[in-house]
């Protein structure tokens, strides 16, 4: 009995612990589950922070990869460019010659033309007075000479005496040896002078130009350019061919005028014609 | 095909060959020519101009009469009018343009120039 007794309390106690074991055990049970539970709840929330963190990476990759892709295509795009831009000044150069080269084939047509009219109207007339009007237009309108003279050789002296002046008193022209002064060294070696300087006195000691005249291979007389026109500063090359052609052509319009004059206006017969030749 | 005309008036037979050749250049241009004043009136009477290029100093009629003719005709007085003259000729120039001539060119005249001349007044392009 007294074993009984004692046992009671102790089984009091088994009942007791057991009970406070079992409600520890849930409670600690209920503990850890809440604790899953927010465990999970927070893992949860961890996957989706990290899921967006993995869309947003994905997304950035993608983007650099876009980026990529246009500054490959902007590479391109300014290759292209730079390319148009030397084609259009390869273009803009070739343009450029192109107008060069028209601008200059125009002055030498507009050079011809001069030089084909200047022919054409010493040889268009036979009368002494319009071969010499012709000659000083020729001089004043396309050489653009302002004071010149025309000076013929006498046979038999050779002293050359002026035949056209215009710009300058004929009286003030006296007549020159062959060989002396630049015009009648121009007559004497049957070379053409042209001044170094444009500017200086006007007369015949400081010519601009002397040009030798000739009848065939012989040379008769000498052009003198005194002045140019105010606009004309220097002579242009197509100056020099006018010298040339009035160097070939004048003397002989003049001299052959001249012939012509003396048959008074008569007609040659068809005899006549085939005597001469 | 000519779309203009273009009347010259110069009594130098050799500047009016300069400046038909000049003119011919331009293929839609027809060009008239005529030695002196009257007988540039004489042509415009009897044809329609497109424009007139005339010298200053010519015998019987000189290009200032023309000028002042030109511009109190009812059919060309609108005509463009380009004068030749000599650089020294400034008051000649200036008369010319206060009577109504349009532009002037200065002799030597230069062939290029002639046609830039023409081509502004016809607005060739």
């Amino acid at each position: 009995m007294t074993t009984a007794k004692r046992k009671k309390p102790k089984d009091v106690d088994i009942d007791g612990q057991r009970e406070e074991f079992l409600q520890t055990f849930f409670r600690k049970g209920a503990e850890l589950t809440q604790d899953l539970l927010r465990e999970n709840e927070r893992l949860r929330y961890r996957e989706a922070e990290l899921s967006s963190e993995v869309a947003s990476l994905r997304r950035h990759l993608d983007s650099k990869g876009h980026l990529a892709e246009l500054l490959g295509k902007l590479e391109v795009l300014e290759e292209q460019r730079r390319d148009l831009v030397a084609r259009f000044e390869e273009a803009q150069q070739i343009s450029r010659r192109y107008n060069e080269r028209y601008a200059q084939i125009e002055r030498e047509l507009a050079e011809i033309a001069s030089l084909y009219v200047a022919s054409h109207q010493l040889h268009s007339t036979l009368d002494v007075r319009n071969v010499v009007r012709h000659i000083r237009e020729l001089l004043h309108q396309l050489v653009g000479a302002k004071a010149f003279a025309v000076y013929l050789a006498d046979a038999h002296t050779r002293e050359l005496g002026v035949i056209i002046s215009a710009g300058i008193d004929r009286a003030s022209l006296p007549s020159i040896a062959a060989g002396a002064g630049p015009i009648g060294k121009a007559f004497a070696t049957g070379e053409t002078y042209v001044a170094e300087s444009m500017v200086g006195p006007v007369g015949p000691e400081a010519p601009l130009a002397c040009v030798p005249l000739r009848v065939d291979e012989r040379v008769v007389g000498a052009i003198a350019v005194f002045e140019l026109l105010p606009q004309k500063g220097r002579f242009e090359p197509v100056d020099f061919e006018l010298f040339k052609l009035l160097g070939a052509h004048a003397a002989t319009a003049l001299v052959g005028a001249r012939l012509y004059s003396r048959l008074a206006g008569k007609a040659l017969t068809l005899d006549e014609y085939l005597d001469l030749v | 095909m000519a779309e203009y005309t273009c009347l010259v008036v110069e009594d130098s037979p050799m500047m009016r060959q300069l400046l038909v050749f000049a003119l011919n250049r331009l293929k839609c241009v027809r060009v008239v020519e005529a030695d002196d004043g009257v007988d540039g009136l004489r042509k415009l009477a009897a044809t329609k101009f497109d424009i007139v290029i005339t010298d200053i100093n010519m015998p019987i009629m000189d290009g200032l009469k023309l000028v002042k003719r030109i511009r109190s005709d009812a059919v060309h007085k609108d005509v463009p009018i380009v004068i030749i003259t000599t650089e020294g000729a400034a008051e000649d120039r200036q008369r010319a343009l206060m009577l109504g001539a349009n532009a002037y060119i200065t002799k030597p005249i230069q062939a290029p120039h002639v046609i830039s001349k023409v081509k502004d007044l016809l607005k060739i392009e």
